[in-house]
């Protein structure tokens, strides 16, 4: 048996388990030591299953089971709807294919051609006018023309809900379509379906271009402000982002929020940000250097933070090793996990002072 | 199982290992069928029967303790609210510690989508000249042992078992940590006896690559 052959039967048995390999290993001491260092990794990694789990496993553990059965959540969600709202649901389903088919059988009836295109281009219009516009301005369209035909400089005044609902009516009783109609009706939002609507050709100025740009512009503008405003909500609304979200919009802005104590705080005007996965609130903490110059910041659960007004000591030593001094270091158990907590982020050698960034 | 045994003395062997499987879900059996009608004192026994070999399968997959109690946590509240789905098929062990695995692989995957975002930069400051120097970002692979039991192979066995892919670690930790057979691989990672031994072949490999020239 070659070394090769023999490692490879290590590799797959964990042990030299057949007579050709047991008498490989009498005779290479290469492979009597990699056989025997196998060994021993094997028994350190049994050795690694016995560690002892910390003593408030399991007491958070079956807490967070009795208040789980407690819960109303235990039951499948489909079980906690009631029967009337399963109804409701079943029923307007119903009624939404209903509408659905019937608008499409509607469509399909009144659909003539060249009229096709100009129902198409006009109907999302309205809708989508009607949600933007403001109420004065819905007023002054509707005292401003019931009728077809339109101002020369505005556009008619034809409610776009109204314009809507006669939508199909207008379609099927319409006239075929002069090219008049069709002309005006293409860069037009509701005037041009005004127009077909009433089932009347419209005239050619049914809208002026230059309303039209105004009503654009003005609706983006709108639309910009909306934005502005969610987005500002969306920011400030805490316990709606993760802390990975809130770092990101970070560094998007490239000027984060600064603290009393002048550090940055990553990622939020406020420092005590919900992250929802973990559903535990993180703070912002500060670790100062006390035998030398320097800061750090970073994230801390608020089970671990110190608490308003409170400095927790820290040696960080040369391995790695960080041991939490002072009252905190009593409370051996919470110092053994924050100690574990702090040698993860490798915090340079020295001695710290932990307190929180925004106190 | 050894694939050259002859076909009567497999099943034999099957036999033995079904009656020693249901010997020891025995113990679990009876503890499960009492914490599913709602015995909560069943459901802490299997907690306090369980609670080390998942923990320390939680710990050396992720890394850190905190995490690791996490995971552990999370891990006894699935079984918990899925006591009602566990038909027996498998052994409890089996069955928890496949939801065990899966948990850690969650939060796996969670870790490094967190680390490619680079989201926690330690930030800290000049005193003299009040600038922000950025330290180097955590390495996500653990550290020394949190309670340093000090030998040299626990720590080159630490950095070698991170630096494997997940794939060769939770294998190489169900096997020979763990102590789980073949069958029970098979059954706790849901593939087939093959892909069991080639996979572990290949974690062993791996992992004796990476401790070569520093273990021994």
């Amino acid at each position: 048996m070659r070394c090769e052959e023999f490692l490879r039967e290590l590799d797959e048995s964990g042990r030299a388990a057949s007579p050709e390999a047991r008498a490989h290993v009498q005779g290479c001491p290469s492979c009597a030591r990699a056989a025997e260092s196998w060994q021993a990794v094997r028994s350190e990694l049994q050795a690694m299953g016995e560690e002892a789990p910390p003593p408030f496993l399991h007491a958070r553990v079956m807490a967070h089971v009795r208040a789980d059965a407690k819960s109303p959540q235990r039951e499948a969600w489909w079980a906690r709807v009631p029967r009337w709202a399963w109804a409701g649901q079943a029923l307007a389903v119903l009624l939404g294919v209903t509408l659905a088919g019937w608008g499409l059988w509607q469509g399909r009836m009144s659909r003539q051609p060249g009229e096709a295109l100009v129902a198409v281009k006009a109907a999302p219009q309205v809708s989508h006018d009607f949600e933007k516009r403001s109420l004065g301005e819905e007023q002054r369209r509707e005292r401003a023309m019931p009728g077809a035909e339109a101002p020369v400089n505005e556009a008619p005044a034809v409610p776009p809900r109204a314009a809507s609902r006669q939508s199909p009516k207008g379609l099927r009783g319409a006239p075929p379509p002069t090219a008049a109609v069709v002309a005006a009706a293409e860069p037009v939002a509701d005037g041009g379906a005004a127009g077909v609507m009433g089932g009347v050709p419209a005239p050619a100025s049914v809208a002026p271009v230059e309303a039209d740009a105004e009503r654009a512009r003005a609706e983006g503008e709108q639309a910009a402000k909306d934005e502005r405003i969610y987005a500002e909500e969306l920011r400030v609304t805490a316990g709606s982002q993760t802390v990975e979200a809130s770092r990101d919009q970070a560094a998007a802005t490239g000027a984060p929020a600064s603290s009393d104590t002048g550090m940055p705080v990553l990622g939020a005007a406020k420092s005590k940000i919900c992250d929802i996965k973990r559903e535990r609130p993180v703070l912002a903490c500060v670790a100062t250097r006390l035998d030398a110059p320097g800061r750090v910041a970073f994230w801390l659960t608020d089970d671990l933070a110190p608490g308003p007004g409170e400095a927790i000591v820290l040696d960080v030593a040369h391995d790695g090793a960080v041991t939490v001094a002072g009252d905190r270091g009593r409370d051996k158990a919470r110092a053994d996990v924050l100690a574990a907590r702090l040698r993860d982020m490798r915090l340079p050698p020295g001695r710290y002072r932990l307190t929180r960034a925004d106190p | 199982m050894d694939d050259t045994l002859t076909y009567p003395s497999r099943m034999l062997l099957w036999a033995v290992i079904a009656r020693r499987a249901t010997a020891v879900t025995d113990q679990d059996a009876a503890a499960v069928a009492r914490a599913r009608d709602g015995d909560e004192a069943a459901f802490e026994a299997l907690v306090s029967r369980h609670e080390r070999e998942v923990f320390n399968l939680a710990w050396r997959m992720l890394g850190n303790r905190e995490d690791a109690l996490d995971a552990a946590q999370e891990t006894f509240l699935r079984v918990f609210r899925s006591l009602a789905s566990f038909r027996g098929d498998a052994t409890f062990r089996t069955w928890l510690t496949g939801i065990a695995i899966n948990v850690c692989r969650n939060r796996l995957v969670s870790v490094e989508v967190r680390a490619r975002r680079a989201a926690v930069p330690l930030v800290s400051e000049d005193a003299a000249t009040g600038e922000a120097v950025e330290l180097p970002l955590p390495d996500p692979a653990p550290g020394p042992d949190a309670t340093a039991r000090g030998t040299e192979l626990r720590r080159a066995l630490e950095r070698a078992l991170a630096a494997l892919s997940p794939e060769h670690r939770e294998i190489l930790l169900l096997h020979e940590m763990q102590g789980l057979s073949y069958d029970e691989l098979t059954a706790t990672l849901g593939c087939r006896l093959g892909t069991v031994k080639s996979r572990l072949a290949r974690a062993r490999e791996a992992l004796r690559g990476l401790l070569e020239g520093v273990w021994p």
